[in-house]
């Protein structure tokens, strides 16, 4: 099966010279549809810029980033936005809704930029709304929701529509434990149907919902392992 | 941001207080510019007693004019060791760079001591001989001479030549001047316009104002160093209309009050919006302060210390660049806006102070609000950078409402009162209320943009979630709009009323040239119709032939025609003694024949009664072909045609002529002779008539060449003037002083008026900026978001673009609606006021003044597209890594 992301020997590098501070070295990875892979590592090891890397936000400065087969180094600015409404979507750990769009806005947000018409972007909205739990919630201001429901909102917009990526980083940062676990488990429902996911972790009982963990230091990739029993013991044998 | 905000306006403040300062002259300074080192100016006016100004600007007397004087004359007047020199003032023709033109003249000795300040040598030498002239730099533009060329006479100095000497410079007046050596102004032949000389003196002691009583006794107008300097009270002048001194008088302080206030509002909302952002930007600090046990009034002292600051150092910048700018603009503004000199290069140390300590309190009152807000917010929704939706309270709206309808009550008020003050109060009390019921109405028109494409649709909503900040710059861009809007209708207004209640002559840019010549008219008439037609500019030109005595009449004997108003057909008015009722002044507005002028006061001097076969009238009225044929049927049929429907009756009119035979009979035993009438209805109301050549036949009254009409393509320039000027004096010299041309109605406004739209446009200008900051401000995190969600950089520009105009086009449209409300309230009300007035007042037309409207509305685009060109179309992560 070909794999939704690939990345082929990947290096990016902030300034240059002595400054220069090397983000990610020589990484290569793939993740198949229906794999969710985990990305654990210290702070700066590269996590973030992997997956900015992934969803076309970053350009490499070495390497190859490619997504459904598309390279995109060969992409323009219009083409990666394109990419980002249809292919790829994001979680962030800020929850980064538009505060000016009630929560079913957001969600029909892609879709709408996309072009798709109010009506048809409202319903697949309502959809993904109900898919995460929110159904009724639709016509509220993030600012008028819990900080797990605005979660549910980004992951559901991430979600909608056709996305066959989605990245996440650190989802459940500012969640409690049982919201962040039940984030995690949407993320995993949706892999399960067949999309490809990223998601970068501290927590090793996180990184447990995924079917392989990487782990990053320096900008390395260091290790690679199966689903995990006990993540503490990888994160102990990393160190 | 908050800097730009606070120190632009005090730097427009400075530089108007520094440059009012320069070019309000002491009393002293302005009689050194007048008057030079003298200790007097006297002028030998009147042949008995006088009473004067204390200034010496304006005097009467019952006596007639003094013959000219001598040095010997004047002197014997003044204290023994006196001494005198003359200052002869006068116009002379002399040939132009492009024709023939009148300049002013003086003959004075400019090496004398006693003339400095008054007069300065720029460059060359002083006249010395007959033969010698300076001139001051715009006469010699005018002349078109270098030092060293020759001037030659024309008209009544034809023959005269001078040589110029050097160029000249009189402080009090930069405009066109010839010196003439002292004794040596020419008398332009058969003017009589020999020069009454002012005699500059240097006394033993000061004249003082009992001193110049004691002149005036003699007939002598005085004008007095010690006087300027300590004028007399009221009391002491028996000059009924002297003013002495320049007291600022309570309407003038608490009209500038008033505009101060606004100003100081227009800041505040200007700086207030910026200040918000700013502490916006710094929540989360303010938060860890309050988080590491800051109180409320901790962060309230952070926000309002920064006030405090940013209003000083925009102080400071804002007075150092006023002060700059008013010195390097001086000499512009000496040429081209006061013609005259400033005083010494000065500032205005008390004026400045206020001006400094308003800019603090403004960056104080400015900080005020987000000082109150930064200390009620929820800490840990700014800890973890959430941002909260703010409601706007309807107590506060209920407030604006309230304000707004007593500051429209107020201005109705003024304006039925014509109270400049009351007016003004309203105006301010109106945009007071319009600021309060700002926020709720930003947030009304966010929710009706729920349909509205993406961009839009959160631009608007942004404004209502941060309408803290915005409602502030929306109110900032209306107030300044409407402020531009207002004064704009009544800018154009007034200048249709005064159009309206001017009566040309001619159609505008036509020339009007009289002959008052013993010469053979007809032979002049042909020469100056050939001088007009040599002129490019000139299209045609028509013969006017006026009604007089016969050929062979004694010059002493009087003819001419008029018309009589018949009895039926005259206003009650003109019949009382007493001042009208308000019943009698309602009665005569409503009676035709009391309004037959319809407020039309005003007289072109190039109106002219005519002896008329039909052509003139078809030429020079601008009427209507029916009208022109009626007249040309009138005219034919032996009668005349009129504008005034006061003259007809019946079709007819009663022409009333004095044909010289009845020298000394009351008007009712002269002839009287009934004939047709036609009354015009369209073109320009003539206040005179055109008669049949076979009226004036049959009246026994000669139709002679008065006047030629050249009809032009646009108003002539002085240069053209000045040719055709140059062309008739070359036929006889006295024909040059006669030309007249129609420039239609001269509207008079208030410069200050002219002040307050520019600075309303920079305000406008000013607060669409600050939209534009706030919008790139608050848009940041939101940009970064909708492109990690696949939003293209064009809608990412697009946001940009909308979140601007919500702010300045929302208080542009908000603005222009309040402007015009306002400006057309006021003028209604004053229009009702005046609806009983007597004589009949034209009322102000309610005018959209569509340019003024055209530059409010394209500031907010410009700043849109400004907020459009500049978004950063790159992710913030991109431009991070570049």
């Amino acid at each position: 099966m070909n794999p939704v992301l690939e990345l082929r020997g990947v290096t990016r590098t902030h300034g240059t010279g002595e400054t220069a501070v090397h983000a990610l070295r020589d990484v290569s990875l793939a993740v198949a549809p229906g794999e969710l892979v985990a990305v654990m590592g210290p702070s700066g090891s590269g996590k973030s810029t992997l997956l900015n890397l992934a969803g076309g936000l970053d350009r490499p400065t070495a390497g190859e980033v490619c997504v459904e087969g598309a390279s995109l180094g060969g992409l323009s600015k219009r083409q990666l936005a394109r990419l980002r409404r249809r292919s790829v979507g994001y979680v962030f750990q800020a929850l980064n809704l538009l505060p000016s769009l009630t929560a079913m806005e957001n969600i029909a947000l892609p879709l709408e930029l996309d072009g798709s018409g109010p009506r048809a972007s409202r319903r697949a909205a309502a959809e993904a709304l109900d898919e995460v739990g929110l159904d009724g919630l639709g016509g509220r201001f993030p600012d008028e929701l819990s900080g797990g429901q605005q979660q549910r909102v980004a992951i559901a917009r991430a979600l909608v529509g056709e996305r066959r990526l989605v990245l996440a980083d650190e989802p459940t940062g500012a969640l409690d434990s049982q919201t962040g676990e039940a984030v995690l488990r949407l993320l995993r429902t949706r892999v399960d149907a067949g999309a490809a996911g990223v998601l970068v972790t501290h927590e090793a009982r996180h990184a447990a919902w995924a079917d392989r963990v990487l782990f990053l230091r320096d900008g390395v990739l260091v290790d690679t392992a199966g689903p995990l029993a006990r993540p503490e013991d990888l994160l102990e044998s990393a160190q | 941001m908050v800097l730009a905000m606070i120190a632009l306006p005090v730097l427009a403040l400075t530089y108007a207080a520094v440059s009012y300062d320069m070019f309000t002259l002491t009393p002293e300074e302005e009689f050194v510019q007048r008057h030079g080192a003298a200790d007097a100016s006297l002028t030998w006016q009147y042949a008995g007693p006088t009473t004067q100004t204390w200034d010496g600007w304006s005097s009467m007397s019952d006596a007639p004019l003094h013959e000219p004087v001598t040095e010997r004359e004047i002197l014997a007047e003044l204290p023994v060791g006196s001494r005198v020199i003359p200052v002869a003032e006068s116009h002379v023709p002399l040939a132009t760079g492009t024709g023939a033109g009148d300049l002013d003249a003086v003959g004075v000795d400019i090496t004398d001591p006693l003339v400095a300040g008054m007069v300065k040598l720029l460059d060359g030498a002083a006249p010395r001989q007959p033969g010698e002239i300076a001139v001051t730099v715009a006469a010699r533009k005018r002349l078109g001479v270098r030092i060293g060329d020759t001037v030659r006479g024309v008209a009544g100095t034809a023959g005269g030549a001078w040589r110029v000497t050097g160029v000249v410079e009189f402080p009090a007046d930069l405009g066109q001047r010839v010196v003439f050596a002292p004794g040596h102004v020419p008398v332009p032949a058969g003017s009589g316009r020999e020069p009454r000389a002012t005699w500059l003196a240097d006394t033993p002691h000061p004249v003082t104002w009992a001193d110049v009583e004691r002149y005036n006794e003699r007939g002598i107008v005085v004008a007095s160093r010690a006087v300027s300097k300590n004028p007399p009270s009221p009391e002491e002048t028996a000059y009924p209309f002297d003013d002495p001194g320049r007291s600022v008088n309570g309407e003038t302080l608490s009209m500038g009050g008033l505009i101060a206030g606004l100003g100081l509002l227009e800041v505040v909302l200007l700086a207030g919006p910026a200040f918000a952002v700013g502490a916006r930007r710094r929540q989360r600090d303010l938060a860890l302060v309050a988080a590491n046990g800051g109180t409320p009034a901790h962060l309230r002292r952070i926000v309002l210390a920064d006030g405090v600051v940013l209003g000083a150092v925009g102080a400071v910048v804002g007075i150092a660049l006023g002060i700059v700018l008013a010195f390097t603009t001086r000499p512009l503004a000496e040429q081209y806006l006061l013609q005259s000199r400033a005083a010494g290069y000065r500032v205005w140390p008390v004026a400045l102070l206020v001006i400094a300590v308003l800019a603090v309190v403004t960056g104080l009152l400015a900080a005020l609000v987000p000082a109150v807000t930064a200390a009620r917010f929820d800490l840990v929704a700014a800890l973890t950078g959430r941002r909260g939706a703010v409601r706007s309270r309807k107590r506060w709206l209920l407030l604006g409402l309230a304000l707004t309808a007593v500051g429209a009550a107020i201005g109705a008020y003024g304006a039925r009162g014509t109270d400049r003050r009351a007016i003004l109060a309203g105006l301010t009390v109106v945009e007071l209320g319009l600021v309060l019921c700002t926020p709720a109405l930003v947030g009304l028109i966010a929710r009706l943009g729920a349909r509205l494409h993406l961009a839009p649709r959160i631009a608007l909503r942004d404004a209502a979630r941060n309408r803290a900040a915005a409602a502030p710059a929306i109110s900032a861009v209306m107030a300044a709009v409407a402020g531009s809007v207002a004064l704009g209708v009544y800018l154009t207004s007034s200048t249709a009323r005064q159009e309206a209640s001017y009566t040309p002559g001619l159609p505008t840019g036509y020339v009007k040239i009289s002959y008052y010549t013993d010469q053979s008219r007809d032979e002049i008439a042909s020469r100056v119709e050939q001088a007009a037609r040599s002129m490019p500019w000139v299209r045609d030109t028509y013969q006017v032939r006026d009604y007089g005595c016969p050929a062979g009449t004694d010059p002493e004997v009087y003819c001419s025609l008029w018309l009589a108003v018949p009895d039926e057909n005259r206003c009650f008015v003109d019949q009382l003694t007493q001042p009208l009722t308000v019943e009698q002044r309602r009665a005569a507005l409503a009676d035709w024949r009391c309004n037959a002028s319809s407020g039309k006061f005003v007289f072109s001097n190039n109106s002219f009664p005519a002896v008329d076969d039909g052509t003139l009238v078809a030429a020079v009225l601008d009427a209507s072909p029916a009208d022109v044929a009626g007249a040309r049927r009138a005219l034919a049929a032996g009668g005349v045609v009129v504008a005034d429907p006061r003259y007809v009756k019946d079709g007819h009119t009663t022409v009333v002529v004095q044909d010289g035979q009845h020298p000394d009979v009351s008007e009712e035993k002269l002839p009287h002779l009934t004939v047709p009438a036609y009354l015009m209805t369209s073109g320009i109301r003539f206040p005179t008539w055109f008669v049949s050549p076979a009226l004036a036949e049959r009246t026994g009254l000669a139709a002679l060449p008065s006047a030629l009409v050249a009809a032009t393509a646009s108003v002539p320039t002085q240069a053209q003037e000045d040719a055709l000027r140059a062309a008739v004096q070359r036929i006889e010299p006295t024909i040059g002083n006669n030309i007249g041309v129609e420039r239609g109605a001269d509207p008079q406004e208030d410069p200050f008026l002219y002040v307050l739209a520019a600075a309303a446009a920079l305000i406008t200008l000013g607060a669409a900026g600050i939209a534009t900051g706030l919008a790139a401000a608050d848009g940041r995190a939101d940009l970064s978001t909708l492109a990690a969600v696949g939003a293209s950089p064009r809608l990412r520009r697009l946001l940009s673009l909308s979140q601007s105009g919500v702010i300045a086009g929302l208080g542009a449209v908000l603005g222009v609606a309040a402007g015009l409300g306002v400006a057309f309230a006021i003028l209604t009300a004053f229009n009702r006021a005046a609806v009983d007035s007597w004589p009949v007042m034209i009322a102000f037309p309610l005018t959209v003044p569509w340019r003024n409207l055209l530059v409010v509305l394209v500031v907010p685009l410009v700043a849109m597209l400004g907020a459009g060109l500049l978004t950063r179309s790159r992710l913030p992560i991109e431009r991070r890594l570049e």
